[in-house]
């Protein structure tokens, strides 16, 4: 994506985005209407870019068939051919997708196990769960054998042991080479899955990459560290003097040291050292700022 | 590709539900043929089947044809099934066209099954001498009606009310109008096709069947321009669909 | 241990129904606020009235343009001619199809549209009984209809009573004004509810729509044949038998002209007629239906809007996917 803008009349759906996206799982993260499912649209061609390009391999997607070839949408809205069979969905959209019809039987066969629905295929979609429609979407989007696929809030309505079963379904394509970009907004989910993000907020994009090379990069709020020492009092003495510690203070409620520092990895490295030189006795250990709700929330406020 | 677009899109505008209303609406055209002679005292069995076919039958075929013709992208985006379709490796104008096809299929089919019915009811048989005009017209008009709506679909929102606005105002008085403005309707080249006979005791009815002028429109020219209409509706249709963005709305009421 | 969750019908709301009191209300002005805000809307409502426009202008070239030596005691003889409420008949009639269209517009996805977006599972959960959704909804396509049909009849009406008072306007017929706000409820309360019913048969407002327009144009149809059907049997044998008479009534229009000829208790005349002659003398007068029973009329009124707004009230309930 270069330069990448969408207007709708007067209100921008996208602000100048430029970006690439490789291999591997990445997730689109963003408040509603950040622009997200604009983006998607973008890139599966759906609408045109205002400015800007989107290339697939080399090619404009807009309805360009030759891309399509490379590219499984999984949408967001909930609709379907409702009288259909699941089975007779996926089939008559790889018959799209310029199957003959034995071969599309038979990879719709393969998709449907894929996404553990071979059993309640023959029954009419009308009927179907929620989390059987996400997983028949799933598996329209992978019946050619794309090696792209955009998933547009997958995880929406499916159960938390449906939502395991998609996120290692999602986890295996990756591993397989195929470029995976997951939307969402929920963000505990998407740690799950990945630590490469492309996080937008008002149509601009903010962030771009490896969740922790993000976090990192945020120095404007120094990283939180929490200890939990049996001496708290001599511990925060000798912590105190070590070259990145900002601040520390003891949180009689939590019973452990708070402290912000900067530079994570050189502070970690020397606690780790002063932890084993001065024999301090630790409990339990965390950062709760590194994630991305922290991350997503620091980029946000600023 | 095109096959399983072209069954897809038949076995859905086939489904009984929805033809079921035009099976009504022929058995009132065989049920008006039949009244006919209650109506217009001494009329002839070709009066009866005339009349009853400009009437109704033809108003059959524009109505079919707008709301099949309309359906073929409105439905998907309505339905918000349009995804499915734009996001295959199949070129946009393959869809469009093939899915017409279809359509005037089943519009060719409720128009000619009106007309059958008119024939039963007026003859108290299927055949009758003006039968096959009209069936060709029927085509004709189901490809002409059908390349116009399927451009007016593309264009507008709301594309129904103009179609049936056309459909019901325009083809009903423009072929009523003096002078050569009856050219600027489909319906008067379709009357050219099926040629059917004016008679005096007829005359009082013209009006109601868009046939105050002397249609002067042969069938071979009629054939013609509606064959250049048509390929030109749909060339632009196809060239509108391949070039504008079409995305589901949402709009709950 | 039981769940905390003893009824899983939570979701369709039966506990005690708080404020707001006027729950329907809400619901016709989210209908009304989403139909102010489509053009379409503007034009036709303003075309609808346009016959009244044409009288306007028509009756000023009359005032002003015939000469007085053709005055009857000094007042215009076409003026003199007029049957007054027939003027409003006749615009009326003419403004039907504009009112068709209006109610396509706001009524056939008024239902549907909420069925295809599951919106009725989130009307009917909120503290909103059916009955507040089907009267809001019905509300939303009456009152845009009605206030379209109402307000160019009492612009004229007012424009008649200040100008043509001394050509009997006011005396001929004292109980006019309020037998035309009668007449003005009739498209809001028939477009309404057969709306409703067709909109709650479907998931998509463009098949409701498709529905109810074949609905309205293939009797509409059979309705013109039965007119010239009339007149070719006047011309022929005389009176015309009461079946085509009644059948000439028996659409979407027929029915809605049939009973305002009843609340204004005319014949109704043909267009022109003042410029043309005298009823028995215009060519046209032969096309002019006579009013029917009133009363078999009002029952079949009432009977096709009972039965769609019954319909529709069987059709409502919230629905979600099989979860």
């Amino acid at each position: 994506m270069t330069n990448l803008s969408r207007w709708y009349g007067q209100v921008i759906g996208l602000n100048d985005v430029s970006c690439e996206i490789g291999p591997g799982l990445t997730a689109l993260l963003g408040m509603n209407g950040a622009g997200k499912s604009t983006l998607m649209r973008l890139i599966t061609g759906q609408l045109r870019p205002t400015t800007g390009s989107v290339e697939i391999y080399g090619m404009q997607p807009f309805a360009n068939p030759e891309v399509y070839r490379h590219l499984g949408y999984c949408p967001e809205i909930d609709d379907f051919y409702e009288r259909y069979t699941g089975r007779k969905f996926i089939q008559y959209l790889a018959r799209l997708s310029g199957m003959s019809k034995s071969e599309a039987s038979d990879r719709t066969q393969h998709v449907l196990e894929f996404v553990g629905m071979a059993d309640r295929a023959d029954r009419k979609i009308a009927g179907y769960s929620k989390g059987m429609r996400q997983r028949i979407k799933l598996a329209q989007a992978m019946v050619h054998d794309p090696d792209i696929i955009l998933l547009d809030e997958p995880l929406n309505g499916l159960d938390p042991v449906g939502r395991r079963e998609f996120m290692n379904v999602l986890a295996g394509l990756a591993e397989n080479g195929k470029t995976i970009l997951v939307s969402s907004h929920i963000l505990f989910e998407v740690e799950q899955m990945t630590r490469s993000l492309l996080l937008l907020h008002r149509g601009r994009l903010l962030a771009n990459g490896d969740l922790g090379v993000i976090r990192s990069l945020i120095d404007k709020h120094p990283h939180q560290v929490r200890l939990e020492v049996d001496d708290p009092r001599r511990a925060a003495e000798l912590l105190v003097g070590l070259p990145n510690v900002e601040s520390l203070r003891y949180d009689y409620g939590d019973r452990a040291l708070k402290m912000e520092v900067r530079n994570p990895d050189s502070f970690y490295d020397s606690l780790s050292q002063l932890i084993i030189e001065k024999k301090i006795r630790v409990h339990g250990f965390s950062s709760p700022d590194n994630n991305l709700e922290s991350v997503f929330r620091y980029l946000v406020e600023s | 590709m095109v096959g399983a677009i072209f069954s897809q899109a038949l076995r859905e505008y086939f489904r009984f539900r929805r033809i079921f209303p035009w099976l009504l609406l022929g058995g009132l055209c065989y049920g008006l043929a039949l009244f006919w002679p209650h109506l217009i005292k001494g009329a002839t069995h070709q009066e009866q089947y005339s009349s009853v076919s400009s009437i109704l039958a033809f108003r059959i075929l524009a109505l079919s044809s707008a709301i099949f013709t309309t359906a073929i992208v409105s439905q998907e985006v309505e339905g918000r099934t349009i995804v499915y379709l734009l996001t295959r490796p199949v070129p946009r104008w393959i869809l469009l066209v093939t899915r017409f096809a279809a359509s005037v299929i089943v519009v060719s089919f409720l128009g000619s099954l009106a007309m059958v019915l008119t024939s039963v009811g007026a003859f108290g048989k299927v055949g009758n001498p003006l039968l096959l005009n009209d069936v060709k017209a029927v085509v004709f008009g189901a490809l002409a009606y059908g390349g116009l709506f399927l451009l007016v679909s593309l264009l507008v929102n709301r594309a129904m009310i103009y179609c049936l606005l056309f459909a019901f105002g325009w083809e009903t008085s423009i072929p009523n109008l003096p002078g050569d403005l009856y050219h600027l309707s489909i319906y008067s080249y379709l009357q050219g096709i099926a040629q059917h006979p004016v008679t005096e005791t007829s005359r009082a009815l013209n009006a109601v069947a868009g046939g105050s002028n002397a249609n002067s429109i042969s069938a071979l020219s009629a054939y013609l321009c509606l064959a250049v209409f048509t390929v030109a509706t749909v060339l632009l249709s196809a060239w509108w669909f391949t070039h504008f963005e079409y995305v589901p709305r949402e709009d709950a009421e | 241990m039981p769940s905390p969750i003893a009824d899983l019908s939570y979701r369709n709301y039966d506990g005690p129904l708080e404020p707001p009191v006027f729950r329907w209300w809400a619901i016709a002005r989210a209908s009304m606020q989403l139909t102010l805000k489509k053009r379409g809307f503007w034009a036709w409502a303003v075309g609808s009235g346009y016959w009244y426009f044409f009288l306007v202008i028509g009756f000023y070239f009359v005032d002003n343009f015939v000469p007085p030596s053709m005055d009857i005691n000094g007042k215009n003889p076409i003026f003199q001619q007029l049957i007054w409420k027939d003027q409003f008949l006749n615009a009326f009639s003419i403004s039907q199809l504009l009112l068709f269209i209006l109610a396509l517009m706001l009524g056939a996805g008024s239902i549907a549209n909420d069925n295809r977006a599951k919106a009725l599972l989130v009307y009917l959960s909120k503290p909103c009984s059916k009955l507040d959704y089907v009267i809001g909804k019905w509300f939303g396509i009456f009152l845009p209809i009605t206030v379209a049909t109402l307000i160019p009849t009492v612009f004229f009406y007012i424009y008649c009573a200040m100008t043509y008072r001394s050509y009997g306007f006011l005396s001929d017929d004292p109980t006019l004004g309020l037998r035309l706000l009668a007449m003005c409820f009739i498209p809001g309360i028939f477009h309404a509810s057969v709306a409703l019913g067709v909109s709650s048969l479907f998931d998509q407002g463009r098949l409701a729509g498709a529905t109810y327009a074949g609905m309205y144009f293939i009797p509409l149809f059979v309705t013109k044949v039965m007119q010239f059907a009339h007149m070719g049997t006047l011309d022929q044998t005389g009176p015309t038998p009461k079946t085509i008479d009644f059948l000439f009534y028996c659409s979407m229009d027929g029915l809605q002209i049939a009973l305002a000829k009843n609340i204004l208790h005319t014949r109704g005349s043909p267009l022109f007629l003042s410029l043309s002659g005298p009823t028995s003398r215009n060519p046209m007068s032969n096309a002019i239906v006579p009013e029917p029973n009133g009363l078999i009329f009002t029952g079949i009124f009432l009977l096709v809007c009972g039965a769609c707004l019954a319909l529709a009230w069987s059709r409502v309930r919230a629905v979600e996917v099989v979860g």
